[in-house]
């Protein structure tokens, strides 16, 4: 957690944060720059040694930010094929969290403007609901079944037909 | 925010449950009084029912009474000890019907009125009942046949009158009961006074909480918990939970529709696609009419294959690579050959595959039938039929949420000069002004929101491609002066295809000659040029279509009677090291996976 990897960036100042339960974390700034909202704290110089607190992130999403975050500064600019392949493998293995986690990083990254993450999180969240019947989704999400049974009934004759997706096993250039 | 603020908010939220509270007890003394009211009503009510029953005894009659007053009487008529709800609602003995009965809740034009008042009463269907064993509408309906009758609308005045008059007479009967022998536990006394006001203390020091935690962290307590169950999805912002339910993919639609009214809402909202193309989120999806995959090589049903081939609607995402098969169309049957496929926009950006035309798979002849498909539902509908000659190889496009039809030939193979627009949102049907000239097997498009019909032969020309072409300008109501010299004299236009609307000048794409070729508007008029050279295991391609992006998409098979493959062009606009512009073009090559490498009849383009 905090890795404190030197990254190639013009500054190798750590950059401390304060969870809403007053764990502190530190990571370079590069890349705490990948936090719209920390980027701007940095440039108004609200970047103390205190640390810059962070309202609605608690410690255990605020930790896979704050690794999200190193793991891709560190990689930001010039990536090779190699290493965008696994900068890709992190994502998908740094996303496979529970949904309760996946919530917690959702409403962090959309609140803290971590852009990437906010995209993989809501790809993630997206993919939940793939391949799923509507009461699987209703399972998943928590989601109260409001239909009539008439309308119910409407969305069942409807709804028989399940997709199939065939990808086909590899493509040719 | 500051505290003081938050104080204040929390403050007003009390106030404000409070007030509620309070609106609450008044809701209740007002519908305490209804109830009282309904009560003095259904007092008045029974009187007048007893003065209409004596009254319309002696006629032993009844009104033909609606289900539903059937329904709300008969509690009051049980009371009477006489029909029962299922007495009343039993289908009579044949032998109790005087005339004809009429169908049930339909009350015939009146027949002579009689002059005869009669308020109708409940107390008429047990009357009527002691007569011939069991009250029933038609029963009822045939008595008053016979003695002439009242204006309907009086009757059903009187009768809609009734039915509630005995619903809330029963209702005020309860809430009188209720109120006869209260229950002290349904007194509001100060304990639950006290104990509903600490409830609401309790709530607002919540707000208040939440207030802090979002403003100041001064609270642990997720954020999650303060929301309730309006939201979209429960413990995630509104504006997060959009962010998800856009990128559902164009195959879970109709599950995620489906899933809860808000969903539903969601995605059936015009915004919702419309962010989704904003946000690239929407793809081009190419459906295709495919030929279902051949029967198992082995086997003696291998070498009738052939003869027996039936297509499906296939959706293929030409950049993911994915490939799906729709549901088959209403009814169940195979897909028409030589059908026609075309994407609409309907009631706010909703998309919809509209299949037009084409032979019965089992006869072969011309139908005039339309499909429609919704992305949404994730379910087919029968459109109405295409109207006019049953025609076959018409060209067919589709812009906005009309679909063009011209051309084609009729059953007695004349080629047409006919065309007709069909409007997916009203499903209808207009005529169109007839083209210039007879389009037997022309090439529909639509260009910048025209319709563009391209070759075609007249009837006296079999086969010998003009080429000319003909512009419908929906908004003119009008066919263009005919454009010669579109295509070569004798070209086939079939593997033309519209560029996408934002293209700058590019109007539309063909193959020539193993070639891509765009055409462009020029300095000195429209203009072939070459785009670039197909792959040489591509020339047999018979399907393409322009994906935006300068993405070009090509089906067909590899040699002839291979597979089917899609041939992907994509453009890298760029300048190279000198500075200057350039275009890096390549073709992606990807065979169809077995189940879908059968041969692609139709395609067209749409974006989920």
């Amino acid at each position: 957690m905090a890795a404190a990897t030197d990254d190639a960036g013009d500054s190798n100042e750590m950059i401390r944060v304060v969870s809403s339960d007053g764990e502190h974390f530190e990571m370079p700034e590069a890349a705490a720059n990948l936090s719209l909202v920390l980027r701007h704290m940095i440039e108004d110089d609200c970047a103390d040694a205190a640390g810059i607190p962070l309202a609605v992130v608690a410690a255990k999403p605020l930790a896979k930010i704050v690794d999200y975050c190193t793991k891709h500064a560190a990689k930001s600019s010039g990536l090779t094929i190699e290493e965008a392949e696994e900068l890709k493998r992190f994502d998908a293995e740094f996303i496979e969290v529970d949904t309760d986690m996946l919530y917690d990083l959702l409403v962090a990254a959309d609140f803290m403007g971590v852009e990437g993450l906010s995209k993989l999180a809501v790809q993630r969240t997206a993919d939940l609901i793939k391949g799923k019947t509507p009461e699987q989704n209703r399972e998943t999400f928590g989601i109260v079944n409001d239909f009539t049974p008439e309308e119910e009934e409407e969305i069942c004759k409807e709804n028989e037909w399940a997709f199939q997706i065939t990808k086909p096993p590899s493509r040719l250039c | 925010m500051r505290r003081e603020e938050l104080e204040a908010a929390a403050t007003q939220g009390l106030l404000e449950a409070a007030a509620a509270r309070e609106q609450k007890g008044t809701a209740a003394r007002e519908r305490k009084a209804a109830g009282s009211a309904h009560e003095r009503k259904g007092a008045a009510s029974a009187r007048e029912r007893k003065a209409a029953a004596t009254a319309s005894e002696e006629n032993a009659m009844a009104a033909p009474l609606q289900q539903k007053g059937v329904g709300s009487a008969a509690p009051v008529a049980k009371r009477k000890g006489a029909a029962t709800p299922e007495g009343a609602a039993r289908y009579p003995p044949a032998s109790s019907f005087i005339g004809t009965p009429t169908s049930f809740g339909y009350f015939p034009p009146p027949v002579q009125p009689h002059g005869a008042c009669w308020g109708q009463a409940v107390e008429d269907l047990g009357a009527a009942d002691d007569g011939v064993g069991a009250a029933t509408p038609e029963d009822l309906e045939a008595a008053d046949d016979g003695v002439g009758a009242v204006a309907t609308e009086e009757l059903e005045a009187t009768n809609d009158g009734l039915g509630t008059a005995a619903a809330e007479d029963l209702e005020a009967a309860e809430e009188l009961e209720a109120t006869d022998d209260f229950d002290p536990a349904d007194v509001y006394t100060l304990e639950d006074f006290i104990v509903e006001d600490g409830k609401l203390q309790a709530f607002g020091r919540k707000i208040g909480d939440k207030l802090k935690a979002k403003y100041e962290g001064d609270s642990s307590e997720p954020p999650r918990q303060a929301m309730n169950d309006d939201e979209l999805i429960p413990g995630l912002p509104e504006e997060v939970a959009r962010e998800c339910l856009l990128r559902v993919g164009f195959d879970q639609l109709p599950a995620t529709r489906s899933t809860s009214r808000r969903w539903k809402a969601e995605v059936e909202s015009p915004f919702y696609h419309r962010l989704r193309r904003a946000r690239g989120i929407a793809r081009p999806l190419l459906a295709l009419a495919q030929a279902e995959p051949p029967l198992a090589a082995a086997g003696p049903a291998h070498k009738y294959a052939g003869l027996s081939t039936s297509y499906r609607l296939v959706l293929h995402d030409p950049v993911g690579g994915g490939w799906a098969a729709l549901p088959p169309v209403a009814g169940g049957g195979a897909l028409p050959l030589f059908c026609q496929l075309a994407a609409v926009a309907v009631c706010g950006e909703r998309r919809r595959l509209v299949v037009v035309g084409g032979w019965d798979p089992e006869t072969w002849a011309p139908t005039d039938a339309v499909h429609v498909y919704d992305f949404l539902s994730g379910a087919w509908r029968r459109g109405a039929a295409m109207p006019g000659p049953r025609r076959s190889f018409f060209a067919c496009a589709a812009a906005g949420r009309w679909v063009f039809v011209a051309g084609g030939h009729d059953e007695e193979k004349n080629a047409l000069r006919s065309a007709a627009e069909y409007d997916a949102e009203a499903d209808a049907w207009v005529a169109l002004p007839d083209m210039a000239t007879e389009r037997d097997e022309a090439r529909g498009l639509c260009v910048g929101g025209t319709f563009v019909v391209v070759g075609g032969y007249p009837t006296e020309a079999q086969g010998r491609f003009a080429g000319s072409a003909e512009a419908f300008d929906p908004a003119a109501w009008a066919w263009g002066p005919v454009m010669e010299r579109v295509l070569d004299e004798g070209t086939c236009p079939r593997t033309c295809c519209a560029a996408p609307a934002p293209a700058a000048d590019t109007t539309m794409y063909m193959l020539r000659d193993g070639q891509l070729a765009a055409r462009d508007a020029t300095a000195d008029g429209p203009a072939w040029r070459a785009v670039a050279s197909l792959p040489e295991d591509g020339r047999t391609v018979t399907a393409l279509a322009a994906i935006g992006d300068g993405r070009v998409v090509a089906i067909g098979a590899g040699s002839h009677g291979a597979e089917q493959a899609v041939y992907l062009l994509t453009t890298e606009e760029g300048a190279n090291k000198n500075g200057t512009a350039a275009a890096a073009q390549s073709w992606a090559h990807a065979p169809a996976p077995p189940e879908f490498a059968g041969y692609v009849q139709a395609a067209c383009c749409v974006e989920v």
